[in-house]
């Protein structure tokens, strides 16, 4: 058992250790009629979680280990309590690259991380994680536990359930195992930055390089202590990244070779994990961050202009996201249904 | 209920009287798919136009409770797109529209009947392209490519359809229109689009179409490589995957392939001393082309491959290519039919399993050809017969399921890009326990519970029984 801290109160969780364990709890919170959060290390709950009494908290963290790596294959398989951090050295070893790349990996479950959806910097060039859920094994609220994908880079055998699972935040049961397609480690990679006279001009030279033959890993745009800066990953073959570093210089004679720039980085993210997000067209970028710049309640700001995702602190709201059409919400519920027939899980 | 005459009438005022054949002459082109041997004429096919009249023949179709096959351009491989007896096919050869290119945000909406091929010629002045490339891309729908979830030789790169569907406008079973065309970033609420791509028409229909398009890039090279064994070819596959080198597709061609391509009007050139061919593209910046070259030639060359031959200008790369796209007409010549397997295995055993399915087919004395997407591990042994004789189809449909059996052993998949179908519905409790066939049956029935829509495809029909007898409050 473990405790943590949600709301403000402090809470006990289980730790199961195996497929089997986490089985049994199942089943008895079934039994017991009590509804259950599934966690990794519950560092990225939502805000507006509202837990019961009764309702159990299950965290995958003692569910870790590589299932499978092959080196000469490009997938890995582990368990969903498996952090990021393990994943990325065991694959790195094999001369893959993992994605997504997030901040604080040695926290971040790889349940946890398919389960939020969450797409690193890296998508940029990679693509969302979706797209490289290979397969899944989930347990159901009667601890039943099913399997859905594979192993394999390539495989259209039976509904993409793998993808429903992703970003569903646990409300369809407890990811138990998962695979990942992976992609080859770039021989180099570094960072570029520049000073931007405002978001909207670092968003605007984004978009310039977007135009270009250039395939950074990433393109981040922050505002901190309201200074602008566009960040640059770069990652390949050597002759790639020189070829890539002339582009770069050429859209703007202020691109400076930097890794400090990056500690910046990894702080802007940490403070701004579970801030308000929006996305757009990329199109839209330069007049959307011009927006929210200008605006005073606005705090620090991150910006994917390739993705075309912002990220904000302060006090500035999400705009409303219109509602789900009734054609989709009751279909959802339907899934749902199917899915958690008792309706044991929560999204957390 | 079914399909009488009060139907008819009633869905020739919603689509007009050429949106609806009851004529038998009509009806018999619509028998099957590319799985010639599973045959059955229809009762009605429609024709809507665009979501609005599909959306009303489905609310049609619901209230008299008749089941309904979606169909594309039927060259499907599997029987996803064969009618079902009694029932009603939707083509969506009428829905030919390209409706959007937004070149900036780098994407296209389109009806669901467009060509794959069209597709792409529409978005090519914009300096764009759209990336999945099935080898029947001059016939096949970008809706049946959704149906399938299906692949090309370029998905070594750039991953099936599934990952370039940005969004779907659905006609839902019962005829209600689920509208998720908007290109999002991430999905609103479960990702729906991404379950209904490959679901092979048991969920709905699909209208229109938002797909990403890719910048063309600035050099495309076409390798061709000769190798003295098949074995040869794949070896000099899995250790390109090993060694983690990045062309944009890795493919194959064995002896007899080659022999029939350069026996037919698709002649590429491809020299008939070699026992097989792979061929390789190249892309990206010149720097990357470059790099990506000299990581790849030693490779190959280590498994002994001679005559490369590489070809940059369109012409030149469009003749290599012609001779794969090519390939299944040209087998055309050696015999009637064509069964051709999908098979996924792992890409370290890749020589062996091609081994094992050339001794499967040659001990029960059947030719085959294998022409695949060699760098995703997706096998295609495809068998020559002719379907008039029984005694031979049966050998060929035992010698399909011992190739599969032997593919799943190895740790691989029953499909990779063709679906599951007719064809193989009986092997999908090799490859999945009942359990995780009722949860995809409970699933299925949440769209669509009278499970109206393709019947009898991908899903053993044991599974959906044993499902409704677990389901709370059934009897
Ligand atoms: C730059 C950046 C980008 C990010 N992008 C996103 C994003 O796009 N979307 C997003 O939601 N978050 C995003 N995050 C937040 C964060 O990355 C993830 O939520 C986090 O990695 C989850 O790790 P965890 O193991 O602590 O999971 P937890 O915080 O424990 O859980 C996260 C979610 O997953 C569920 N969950 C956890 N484990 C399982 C399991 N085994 N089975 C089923 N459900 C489970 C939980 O119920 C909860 O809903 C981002 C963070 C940063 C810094
Ligand atoms: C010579 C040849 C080469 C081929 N090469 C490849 C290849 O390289 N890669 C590959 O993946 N496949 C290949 N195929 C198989 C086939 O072309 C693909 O599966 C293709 O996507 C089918 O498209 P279609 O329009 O013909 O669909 P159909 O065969 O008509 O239908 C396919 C499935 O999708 C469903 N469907 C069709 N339209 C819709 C819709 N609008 N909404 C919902 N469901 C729908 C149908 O019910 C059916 O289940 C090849 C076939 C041939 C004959």
């Amino acid at each position: 058992m473990s405790t943590l801290h949600t709301a403000g109160r402090e809470r006990v969780a289980l730790l199961p250790r195996s497929a089997e364990e986490l089985s049994e709890l199942l089943a008895r919170c079934r039994a017991e009629g009590r509804r259950v959060l599934a966690i990794g290390t519950g560092c990225a709950l939502r805000e507006d979680l509202l837990l019961q009494e009764r309702d159990q908290i299950i965290s995958t963290e003692r569910m870790r280990g590589i299932i499978e790596y092959e080196p000469a294959e490009g997938v890995v398989t582990a368990w969903s309590g498996t952090r990021l951090s393990e994943l990325r050295k065991t694959v790195e070893a094999g001369g893959h690259l993992l994605t997504p790349a997030l901040p604080l990996e040695t926290e971040r479950t790889l349940g946890g991380v398919i389960a939020a959806g969450a797409s690193g910097s890296d998508r940029l060039r990679h693509g969302p994680l979706r797209n490289h859920v290979l397969g899944v094994r989930v347990a159901d609220g009667e601890g039943i536990i099913t399997r859905s994908g594979g192993r394999l880079v390539k495989n259209v055998t039976g509904y993409d359930l793998p993808r429903l699972h992703t970003g569903a935040r646990g409300s369809l049961g407890v990811i138990v195992e998962a695979s990942l397609r992976l992609f080859p480690l770039p021989a180099v990679r570094n960072g570029w930055w520049l000073d931007a006279q405002s978001g909207a001009h670092a968003c605007r030279v984004a978009l310039q390089v977007r135009a270009t033959r250039a395939q950074p890993l990433s393109m981040t745009a922050l505002r901190l202590d309201n200074r602008w800066q566009l960040h640059v990953e770069l990652a390949g073959h050597a002759a790639v990244i020189e070829d890539e570093e002339r582009i770069l210089r050429g859209i703007s004679s202020s691109f400076q070779a930097n890794e400090a720039g990056r500690t910046d980085l990894e702080q802007l993210m940490l403070r701004l994990r579970n801030q308000h997000h929006l996305s757009c067209q990329p199109a839209r970028i330069e007049e959307l961050v011009a927006q929210l710049e200008a605006d005073p309640t606005t705090g620090d700001l991150l910006v994917d202009p390739g993705i075309a995702t912002v990220r904000w602190t302060g006090a500035r709201p999400v705009p409303e996201v219109p509602p789900l059409s009734g054609v989709q919400r009751a279909l959802e519920q339907r899934i749902r249904k199917a899915i958690d027939p008792h309706g044991m899980f929560l999204r957390g | 209920m079914g399909v009488d005459s009060t139907l008819v009438e009633a869905l020739r005022r919603e689509l007009g009287s050429d949106g609806v054949l009851d004529r038998r002459s009509q009806r018999v082109p619509y028998e099957c798919d590319g799985l010639a041997f599973a045959r059955q004429v229809p009762e009605l096919v429609l024709l809507p136009r665009d979501t609005q009249q599909t959306a009303a023949a489905m609310r049609l179709l619901h209230e008299a409770r008749v089941a309904i096959v979606p169909r594309g351009a039927g060259t499907g491989l599997s029987g996803g797109a064969t009618p079902v007896e009694g029932g009603v096919t939707i083509g969506t050869g009428r829905m030919r529209s390209v409706l959007h290119i937004d070149a900036l945000n780098r994407w296209a909406r389109v009806q669901a009947g467009v060509v794959n091929a069209d597709l792409g010629h529409a978005c090519e002045s914009h300096g764009l392209f759209y990336a999945p490339d099935p080898s029947s891309q001059k016939a096949c729908t970008v809706g049946g490519n959704v149906g399938e979830n299906s692949g090309g030789p370029h998905c070594f790169r750039y991953g099936n359809t599934s990952q370039h569907v940005l969004g779907l406008v659905i006609v839902t079973p019962q005829g209600e229109i689920l509208d998720l065309s908007e290109p999002q970033v991430d999905p609103q609420g479960l990702d729906l689009v991404g379950l209904f791509t490959g679901s092979e028409g048991m969920l709905g229909i699909a209208t229109e179409i938002t797909v990403r398009l890719l910048p063309v890039p600035e050099v495309v090279e076409t390798w061709v490589a000769l190798f003295r064994s098949l074995d040869a070819a794949c070896d000099a596959t899995s250790d390109l995957i090993a060694a983690r080198a990045e062309p944009s597709a890795i493919e194959i061609l064995d002896k007899l392939t080659i022999e029939a391509v350069e026996q037919s009007v698709l002649r590429a050139g491809y020299p008939q001393d070699a026992e097989a061919v792979m061929l390789l593209e190249l892309e990206g910046s010149e720097a990357s082309v470059q790099a990506n070259a000299a990581v790849i030639e030693p490779l190959l060359a280590v498994r002994g491959a001679f005559g490369l031959r590489r070809a940059r200008a369109s012409a030149d790369r469009a003749r290599l290519w012609a001779g794969r796209k090519g390939a299944y007409g040209a087998m055309g010549r050696i015999a009637p039919d064509l069964y051709v397997c999908d098979a996924v295995v792992p890409r370290r055993h890749l020589r062996a399993l091609v081994r094992r399915t050339t001794e499967i087919c040659s001990g029960k004395g059947l030719r085959i050809a294998n022409v695949f997407h060699a760098g995703d591990g997706n096998l295609h042994p495809n068998i020559s017969y002719d379907r008039r004789n029984p005694e031979e189809l049966r050998r060929v449909l035992e010698a399909g399921d011992e190739m599969m059996r032997a593919c799943i052993e190895a740790g691989g998949s029953l499909s990779g890009e063709h679906g599951i179908g007719l064809e193989k519905l009986s092997a999908m409790p090799w490859m999945f326990s009942s359990e995780d066939l009722a949860v995809m049956c409970r699933v299925r029935e949440a769209w669509d519970p009278e499970c109206r829509m393709n019947p009898g495809k991908l899903l053993p029909i044991r599974a959906c029984m044993e499902t409704r007898m677990r389901a709370p409050g059934a009897t």
